[in-house]
């Protein structure tokens, strides 16, 4: 509840910049007409496996590694920006979350793989909200589960002896009870 | 350790730092790596900003035959769900000793006055709740004089020294010297020396009034010295004022009440001396990270919250909230009660609140800064239902609570993993 409350916030915060960003650059004519013009550009995204994907411009906008390209350099609506690191797959999912609004109810049908590419992915392009959403989204998967699960989870090979490990667990034994079947 | 897919650690420590202090102690065992961040003083302190975010509060659990208590630490969540959630995860931390008082909390420490005697507190302990790891502080205990008692304490940390402090409020027992008030205070380290500071700017205003903590200050509520105002035969609220104690230059400041706000006077909020109840006596406490006053009148059925926004800016007072118990969805607040307590005269501070039923008490604010929880308690602080207000939308929920639940007051605790251990840099 927390994050989303936050989120939103940050969305609104973001859009106002933009908005007075947008009205500065302007210099003669009809600003409504001028806002419904950059409400339907999109840009072209060219994603790790080779596909072009046109992107709304609300949603490009909150990857801020694309931002500053955009700022520095003067451009068109042919302009091609390559993400090298995402998938076309996890910019889907990234589009999807952005027009639900980060619900979590959203980030619980993805797969753990899903969740951590798309964290990886939110890292790179710099999308700060949805970072969060899915560092909180993750975090609530693993809460309450097992230290085998988490391993698992995150791809980590244990090398704790079997001594060492014993007597960590005996030491917090009260955080091994109750813990979710994984 | 990490096979190639795995996530780099500053990505990881994002997701960590949202863990509750349970599930990284468990995570501790993944591997070494691990362990290791989990360890670190800086992830110790971005946890706990990250943890800010979610309040818990603190509630003192009793056993079907009441012989051992412990004190559990829920989410503030968790009174928005239906089922009765408190009692899935009671991993409370059973208490030492029973005769202890809950000074206050700051960054997950909840400080503990252990009392020997009605005088004062014979001892201080720093408990970390979440982790379970206590240190009790044996040069911290309070001598006074013969003729004195302790009369109210606070709690908090100096973010300047990176010090927990322990204030104590010392009243004389002696009418010539009834109206000044020593004030003490201790750091809470190797050392653990009482030292005089400034005495207390005004007269302490009486029932269970531990200091409340709000950025490197400890604040009470007192009333300005006079020389007959004990006798007055009426109690004015405005002239009530907040004593604000920086724990660095470890000086007070005094700060006064508005007159009125959006046409709640506080004045209105004045009795007869000695029948004052203290279900009226007002409190102040901390809502979303603002100095609150909580005020509750008999005669207009009112329960009111007085926020103000920056500590010292008198302009900042705003009226949170203004509305009748019966809109709270509470009718049988009692107008009449069996027993009188005078808010002046300085008790001695009991284990525990001096309500005798059916007291109103903001708990928090909720996170979404829309909700705000409201705990109606009866005798000996035993919480009867949660009331959660949602200051958008104008509802009302009612939850009952489970009979062995005490409240604990203040409430803003904070889950982490700060060791209570020396003056631990945070």
């Amino acid at each position: 509840m927390a994050e989303r409350g936050e989120s939103s916030e940050a969305v609104m915060l973001k859009k106002t910049e933009e908005e007075k960003l947008r009205k500065g650059k302007m210099i003669v004519g009809d600003e409504s007409k001028a806002g419904y013009e950059e409400e339907g550009k999109k840009v072209k995204l060219v994603t790790s496996d080779g596909v072009t994907m046109e992107v709304e411009i609300s949603i490009v906008k909150e990857m801020e590694i694309i931002q500053t390209f955009i700022g520095a350099t003067d451009t068109d609506d042919s302009f091609i920006f390559p993400i090298s690191n995402v998938s076309s797959h996890i910019l889907n999912q990234i589009i999807e979350l952005v027009k639900g609004e980060y619900d979590q109810e959203l980030a619980k049908k993805l797969s753990h793989d899903e969740l951590k590419e798309i964290l990886v992915a939110a890292n790179y392009l710099n999308m700060k909200t949805l970072f969060h959403f899915i560092a909180t989204a993750i975090a609530n998967v693993i809460q309450n589960k097992s230290v085998e699960f988490v391993r698992d989870f995150f791809g980590i090979v244990n090398d704790f002896t079997e001594e060492e490990e014993a007597e960590l667990r005996k030491t917090n034994a009260w955080a091994f009870e109750g813990v979710d079947e994984d | 350790m990490l096979s190639e897919d795995v996530l780099c650690e500053n990505i990881l420590l994002e997701i960590l730092s949202r863990l509750r202090v349970k599930s990284l102690k468990r995570f501790m065992c993944v591997n070494k790596f691990f362990q290791s961040l989990i360890l670190d003083p800086c992830f110790v302190t971005m946890h706990l900003q990250n943890s800010r975010k979610n309040t818990n509060f603190l509630l003192k659990y009793l056993d079907g035959d009441k012989t051992s208590r412990s004190v559990i630490a829920p989410p503030i969540n968790s009174l928005f769900e239906d089922s009765n959630p408190l009692f899935l995860d009671i991993h409370g931390s059973t208490l030492q000793r029973n005769k202890y008082q809950v000074i206050g909390s700051c960054n997950g420490l909840v400080c503990l006055a252990i009392w020997r005697n009605r005088k004062g507190p014979s001892m201080f302990q720093l408990w970390n709740p979440a982790t379970k790891k206590y240190v009790t502080y044996p040069n911290s205990s309070l001598k006074v004089f013969k003729e004195e008692k302790v009369a109210m304490l606070g709690f908090g940390y100096d973010n300047s020294t990176h010090t927990y402090k322990v204030v104590a409020i010392v009243s004389h027992m002696d009418s010539k010297y009834s109206r000044s008030f020593r004030s003490v205070i201790c750091s809470l380290n190797d050392e653990s020396n009482w030292r005089d500071i400034q005495n207390f700017p005004v007269n302490p205003a009486g029932v269970e009034a531990n200091g409340i903590y709000l950025n490197n200050t400890i604040n009470w509520l007192g009333r300005p010295n006079s020389n007959d105002s004990k006798y007055h035969s009426y109690v004015r609220f405005d002239k009530v004022v907040i004593a604000s104690l920086d724990l660095e230059t470890e000086t007070y400041t005094e700060m006064l009440l508005p007159h009125e706000l959006k046409g709640v006077f506080i004045r209105h909020l004045c009795f007869p001396c000695g029948q004052l109840h203290c279900n009226e006596v007002p409190l102040i406490g901390v809502l979303s990270g603002c100095l609150s006053l909580f005020l509750r009148n008999r005669e207009t059925r009112h329960l009111s919250i007085w926020q103000i926004k920056e500590i010292e800016n008198q302009k900042s007072w705003i009226l949170l909230l203004n509305i009748s118990f019966h809109d709270l969805g509470v009718n049988t607040i009692p107008t009449k009660f069996d027993h009188e307590y005078d808010l002046w005269t300085t008790l001695r501070v009991d284990q525990h609140f001096f309500c005798s039923d059916n007291n109103l008490l903001p708990l928090c604010m909720v996170e979404n800064d829309r909700d705000i929880v409201i705990i109606r308690s009866s005798f000996q602080g035993h919480v009867k239902q949660t009331i959660i207000y949602n200051l958008r939308d104008e509802t009302v929920i009612v939850r009952k609570m489970a009979a062995n639940l005490r409240w604990i007051y203040p409430f803003d605790y904070v889950e982490s993993l700060v060791s209570p251990i020396g003056s631990t840099r945070t």
